[in-house]
């Protein structure tokens, strides 16, 4: 006697690689012997599942099903693993079997790992994998952990803590989903760094104020101590807070990197800009990600945000060197079993380092006790390739004991706040040019007419880089960083102003190696 | 023509028409019988052979001071022609002592006392500040050679460098065409008067000499070129320049001439190398053999250069007789307008203010920022087009004036 096969959709999602998909889980119940399949190109933690799934129906009051139980994912030519459909499964296995009721057709999606004791836990890269989730769906299980990915999807979507949860909200049809979503991610000043570090270096401020404005890459040379990490985080302080998907790349990013299990960083939710620190005893894997596990590194986790590279001339040449494609692109480049994958990254990339070995070339007296051979040196551990990258170099010096004090007023305050005012309107002005999320110094081709400099200006811009020895590339960056001045100033055309103050961040005897000797 | 350059026209004219030579002059001078005047004309003449017992001169001295006096109107029919030429041509006439006469021939001896220009006279200030780099060769080069000449001259120039070369066929003409076609500042030595066009088929590249850059001689206008007068030439083309670039030079040709002076007045003599089976060029591998360096790359030679320019600035500077005139700035009214009105600056006048904030010693440009209470944006354009003008420069973090920022 053929009796008819009950079959049972629900709806979840898996990453593959980098890319979130949507799967359908469907489960079957037969009558026959006790068994249960999942097929569907599976590994071993899919098929798992069984294990996990039985014991936690059991102790949340459930029975698991008699009968001959299978689970198809498709998409089932793509390659799976993860926990993730461990919810799913169950809440199949539930409705074909009978013991929860829901109205016929009814879309469910469904995703998380259950525990034996019946709790439902998060899996990794929720933010990208909520993202695919519509709102078509009539019932939306997230697990409780998860909540903060559900705010960057902007999902609504009930949260549920364990399968007992599940059980009670079917039985008393309690389902209410929340919407979530950022709105209540408010400013939270109290981390915005005290500018009291760099008062008093002009060039340096307004060096970090071009560099939040239009991401440019700035080098920060001065000697140990004198506040270069701090001019650093006021970079990301004075730019204005992330928006609603920027919030979301960012989450999704750490989540994939695994700061979940981390225990000092942790994973929060927040508006802040990333401030990501790179230090030269980390191993590219770090800086970079790690393609077979594909892991972001530091430069993707720093997207939208400051990438801080302190002590950038004691690096490993290989390690330094990797960075250049990656500076240029705005993108970190994985492959892994064939597949490639980019993690974009794009951020201002704040270098830091001393001007000389002995690090005083730049403090007042004759502190430095280089020669200029070792500070040419010193100066050319960096590579041209990597200088030329760089269109802001400001020199910082240690301030004296009165502007500190002076400086350790209520003003910072306000002068955060006319900054970070001044970068918005640049960003606006950068929105309107470029759509999206690109900037000055990160757009990838940015000729004189859409940056509106006149032939005047052009010339001018030429003139300069001949006599400062440029390349085609640093003659393009000081027009960039040229128009992003005019950009703060609020200046739709680009002046010879702008230019020629644009030049005195770009130093020609740095960048072709001629530093210490004197200049002729 | 003003009086001065009367004087020196006849001065010339005495040392051209009269048998008067260069014992008779020296003698002059070592016995001090000139005294304050520098550029004895008829007059001074007269009067030394007056007094001549004081002055102890010899015999021949007296008898062809004398004789250049009888032919005084010899002398003063030169004269005329000269001016009248100098004048239609507008030939300018330097004299020692002149801010335009070459800095650069103070420390040699037998140079001409009186030049004459036809042309942008300001270039012979030009190799005083820049440098002069000198390209001489043969007048029928090779292809390789003469590709070089246009090459380092293009090169030369474009980094301010005046390039000094004679005016002759071949190599001589690529240096200045090829100057002229970059932009740059070319002064031409000729052998006969700075009107004289020589060779003839060089009339059009002489134009563009006079109208460019600059035609210069020893000789007086209108003097016609005979062949002894090259050596002469050449040793000013050498004198006139930081570094001589001998691009080809045969066995025996004037272009080693060229190449001896440079030695003698203690220049950089860089040689083209080339193909030993090429006649053309074996005096110029003798020269390497004999030391000179060899010419590889613009770099080597532009350095060479500048670091001549560096001690002639700094002796310039000490003496200050080129710039102290041009001084258009009152700094100490500029320094009161700082304080009343800021606001009332111009550009020009800020950029005085920031020179004279680093005069007395280099300045980092946050405290340029804080002395002068300017923006750090407007500061910034600022220094960077003093920087581009080369009168400041940035040293280890800190900006020092320049030569051209004093």
């Amino acid at each position: 006697m053929a009796s008819k096969v009950k079959i049972v959709k629900v709806y979840t999602s898996f990453m593959d690689g980098m890319t979130p998909v949507n799967a359908e889980v469907e489960v079957s119940i037969t009558p026959g012997l006790p068994s249960f399949d999942v097929i569907g190109l599976c590994d071993s933690s899919i098929k798992e599942s069984r294990g996990r799934i039985q014991p936690a129906l059991i102790s949340s009051g459930y029975q698991m099903p008699k009968g001959h139980i299978t689970a198809s994912i498709s998409p089932s030519y793509i390659k799976k693993s993860g926990t993730g459909f461990d919810l799913p499964i169950a809440v199949g296995m539930l409705i074909a079997s009978g013991q929860l009721s829901v109205k016929k057709g009814s879309f469910i999606y469904a995703s998380g790992e259950i525990k034996l004791d019946g709790t439902i836990k998060g899996t990794p890269s929720a933010a990208l994998r909520l993202r695919l989730c519509k709102d078509e769906y009539d019932y939306v299980f997230i697990p409780s952990e998860e909540e903060d990915a559900a705010r960057c999807a902007g999902l609504t979507a009930m949260p549920i803590g364990s399968l007992t949860m599940l059980r009670e909200t079917f039985e008393e049809s309690s389902y209410n989903p929340m919407r979530f979503t950022l709105d209540d991610i408010g400013d939270d000043e109290e981390y915005l760094p005290d500018f009291s570090a760099v008062k008093g270096q002009e060039k340096a401020i307004r060096a970090l104020l071009i560099a939040a404005a239009g991401f440019h890459n700035i080098l920060l040379l001065g000697s140990p101590g004198c506040g270069k990490t701090m001019a650093g985080k006021i970079l990301a302080g004075i730019m204005p807070p992330l928006n609603g998907s920027e919030i979301g790349d960012v989450y999704s990013v750490m989540e994939a990197a695994g700061l979940k299990d981390d225990p000092e960083e942790g994973l929060i939710l927040s508006d802040r800009r990333p401030f990501r620190y790179i230090y030269p005893g980390m191993s590219r894997g770090r800086i970079l990600g790690i393609p077979s596990k594909l892991m972001p590194g530091e430069f993707a986790l720093a997207n939208h945000g400051v990438l801080f590279a302190d002590e950038i001339f004691e690096y490993k040449r290989e390690v330094l060197e990797a960075l250049r494609i990656p500076l240029e692109d705005h993108v970190v480049r994985m492959s892994k079993d064939g597949r490639n994958f980019a993690f974009p990254a794009s951020f201002v990339f704040v270098a830091a380092g001393n001007p000389c070995k002995c690090g005083m070339l730049y403090e007042e007296g004759r502190r430095c006790t280089c020669t200029p051979t070792i500070i040419h040196n010193y100066m050319n551990k960096l590579s041209g390739p990597i200088k030329d990258r760089l269109d802001l170099v400001a020199e910082m010096r240690s301030i004296s004991g009165k502007s500190m004090a002076e400086s350790a007023s209520s003003e910072n305050k306000r002068m955060n706040e006319e900054m970070r005012s001044l970068v918005k309107s640049a960003w606006q002005m950068q929105k309107e040019r470029f759509n999206d999320s690109i900037f000055n110094g990160t757009c990838l081709n940015a000729d004189a007419e859409l940056l509106r400099a006149g032939s005047e200006v052009v010339n001018y811009a030429a003139e300069i880089s001949e006599a400062a020895g440029f390349s085609a590339r640093g003659f393009n960056r000081i027009l960039r960083v040229g128009r992003t001045i005019a950009d703060i100033a609020g200046r739709e055309d680009m002046c010879k102003a702008d230019v020629a103050e644009a030049g005195i961040y770009r130093k020609g005897d740095f960048i072709n190696g001629r530093v210490g000797f004197k200049a002729s | 023509m003003d009086e001065l350059d009367l004087k020196l026209l006849e001065h010339t004219a005495i040392r051209n028409v009269t048998k008067m030579d260069y014992k008779v002059w020296k003698e002059l001078i070592v016995d001090k019988a000139i005294g304050e005047c520098d550029f004895p004309d008829l007059k001074d003449l007269r009067k030394i052979s007056k007094v001549a017992d004081m002055y102890q001169l010899t015999d021949r001295s007296r008898t062809l001071i004398n004789d250049a006096l009888k032919s005084s109107d010899k002398v003063k029919e030169a004269l005329d022609k000269y001016a009248r030429i100098a004048d239609d041509k507008n030939i300018k006439i330097i004299g020692r002592g002149s801010r335009y006469y070459p800095y650069i021939w103070s420390c040699l001896s037998g140079m001409p006392p009186v030049v004459f220009v036809r042309g942008d006279i300001s270039i012979l200030t030009d190799i005083d500040v820049y440098g002069g780099g000198s390209m001489v060769g043969s007048r029928k080069p090779g292809r390789y050679a003469l590709y070089a000449t246009a090459e380092f001259s293009r090169k030369l120039s474009e980094k301010k460098v005046v390039i000094v070369s004679g005016m002759a066929l071949g190599i001589d003409r690529k240096a200045h065409e090829s100057c002229l076609d970059a932009g740059g500042k070319t002064l031409a030595v000729v052998p006969g008067g700075c009107d004289v066009i020589y060779p003839f088929q060089n009339v059009d590249l002489y134009d563009r000499i006079c109208a460019y850059g600059a035609v210069v001689s020893e000789m007086p206008p209108g003097q016609e070129v005979i062949k002894q007068y090259f050596p002469s030439r050449n040793r000013l083309i050498s004198a006139l320049s930081d570094a001589c670039l001998i691009m080809e030079a045969g066995e025996h040709s004037g272009t080693l001439h060229t190449a001896s002076f440079a030695a003698a007045q203690s220049r950089d003599v860089f040689v083209l190398p080339n193909s030993i089976y090429d006649e053309n060029s074996i005096g110029g591998l003798k020269l390497l053999r004999d030391g000179a360096e060899v010419l590889i790359d613009v770099d080597t030679v532009y350095e060479n250069i500048l670091q001549q320019v560096e001690y002639r600035r700094d002796r310039l500077c000490f003496e200050g007789d080129l710039y102290g005139q041009q001084e258009a700035f009152d700094i100490n009214t500029l320094r009161q307008m700082l304080k009343v009105s800021p606001e009332r600056l111009e550009e020009a006048e800020w950029k005085e203010l920031i020179c004279d904030e680093i005069s007395e010693r280099p300045k980092n440009i946050d405290d340029i920022c804080v002395c002068l209470g300017i923006p750090i944006s407007f500061l910034s354009s600022l220094i960077t087009e003093l920087e581009t003008e080369g009168r400041i420069a940035d040293d280890r973090g800190k900006y020092v004036l320049t030569i051209h920022g004093r």
